[in-house]
């Protein structure tokens, strides 16, 4: 038992069944059969929650159960796999989790409570039932939902730009994270440390290590607020403005340098300094700001760095009279 | 931005980066209040000393091509409508290339008629 390696389109195909339209359909047989059991059996069934002993609830208590835990997140992880273009056929733990989620909650916490509800088995036995369950479905997505073959996506180097020997081009561009995001960072360090501040007045100054992360967001909005671009004889360089992080491919190591277009979600899975592994199974670094048309710049062992500068056509024809071929 | 020189002329390094500048914005590739990048890096990008990119951005700021701020480096100042000149010096460039006449010389016939 092992995955099928396909192309890109079958292996996206296959993680979105897996992530949206199995889990969808567990959901909806888990409610036929406890509307089923619920309708048929007695109006009343024990719920196995709350402080003391089991108190009891009408039957529907857990058809809404699984419809509020089961929609909101086949919608929440659906909407990041859809997204997830590139990353869709690579990583099979998205689908394997929208799996293990919904055999736990909907078939164990659902169908397991109401069928076993007055049997002495329950709650542990539909509670543990569904964890098992849940583990095997997870790992059986992961074992066989398709890979996606190992190919280089073979992106067309720009044409070099006609630099006579004695001739220098350089290019020089600038990135800037978009104020929402950059509001979103700071407004989310900023409730942090006031929420730090009323906790040390009234715990006490133990409490200290909880301004450690929006510190860390404080620094990363400083890293990433203004990033530089350089391309010329020193070959190509990211650096932030307070000069790291630092991204340098010198000449001897440039292969070729491309007109890419770029998505950050579905790309990097987000925004600001990235590190994923590309679709040639290489390290890709990306300073990615937004959607479009970006420059991505290959090193000859096929590592490349991506980066949504304004212009990258210029950008990459400079670097092409620098690469080494 | 792109610049690109030729150390290996007879025009210092600092006026090529100037006129390479001045050329972009008269065409419109480097728009009205665009920030040029910091010297520093433009520096490092045609592998020149920053002090030369500094000279070249005083050339700049002394054409009223750019403003040198504190805190926000270059910015490019409303140029002067440049459309027109590009016409008529595509027009003359014809001419001359149509005539036989070298671009030194019609460099110095402009030259010429821009400081009578």
């Amino acid at each position: 038992m092992s995955s099928r390696i396909v192309d890109h389109r079958a292996a996206r195909r296959a993680a979105l069944i897996a992530t949206i339209w199995v889990p969808l359909a567990i959901v909806v047989a888990a409610e036929i059969v406890i509307v089923g059991v619920g309708a048929t059996g007695s109006p009343q069934l024990i719920t196995h929650w709350g402080a003391g002993s089991d108190r009891t609830g009408p039957w529907w208590t857990y058809a809404i159960l699984v419809a509020a835990i089961g929609f909101p997140v086949i919608a929440f992880i659906g909407f990041f796999m859809v997204r997830a273009t590139r990353m869709a056929g690579m990583n099979a733990w998205m689908p394997a989790i929208a799996m293990g989620i919904t055999v736990f909650h909907a078939i164990g916490m659902g169908v397991g409570s109401v069928v076993l509800n007055a049997s002495p088995l329950a709650p542990a036995f539909p509670l543990a039932g569904g964890v098992i369950l849940a583990a095997a479905a997870a790992l059986l997505t992961w074992r066989l939902l398709p890979r996606e073959a190992l190919t280089t996506e073979s992106v067309p180097a720009v044409e070099a730009l006609p630099v006579r020997s004695s001739e220098v081009a350089g290019w020089t561009g600038r990135l800037e994270l978009p104020a929402w995001f950059m509001a979103l960072i700071a407004a989310a360090a900023a409730v942090l440390i006031v929420l730090g501040v009323s906790l040390l007045l009234t715990v006490g100054p133990r409490l200290w290590p909880i301004f450690l992360s929006p510190l860390l967001l404080l620094l990363v909005l400083l890293i990433t607020a203004h990033v530089v671009v350089t391309a010329g004889p020193h070959g190509f360089i990211v650096r932030s403005a307070v000069g790291w992080p630092r991204l340098h491919i010198p000449p001897a190591s440039l292969a070729k340098a491309a007109v890419v277009s770029v998505d950050p979600l579905a790309d990097f899975g987000g925004w600001g300094f990235r590190w994923v592994i590309g679709p040639g199974r290489k390290g890709r670094w990306g300073f990615v700001t937004r959607r479009g048309p970006g420059l991505e710049v290959f090193r000859r062992d096929g590592r490349s760095i991506v980066v949504t500068v304004d212009d990258p056509g210029t950008a990459a024809a400079v670097l092409e009279s620098y690469a080494t071929k | 931005m792109f610049v690109l020189i030729d150390p290996a002329t007879a025009t210092p390094v600092f006026a090529q980066i100037a006129e390479s500048i001045a050329t972009q914005i008269a065409t419109g590739t480097i728009s009205t209040g665009a920030r040029l990048p910091a010297a520093k890096v433009l520096a490092e990008s045609i592998g020149v000393n920053f002090h030369t990119v500094l000279r070249a951005y005083q050339e700049l700021r002394n054409d009223g091509q750019i403003e040198l701020r504190r805190g926000r480096g270059a910015v490019v100042v409303g140029a002067p409508t440049a459309n027109g000149v590009r016409v008529a010096v595509a027009r003359a460039a014809a001419e001359a290339k149509s005539a036989g006449i070298p671009i030194g010389t019609l460099l110095a016939l402009v030259r010429k008629e821009y400081e009578s």
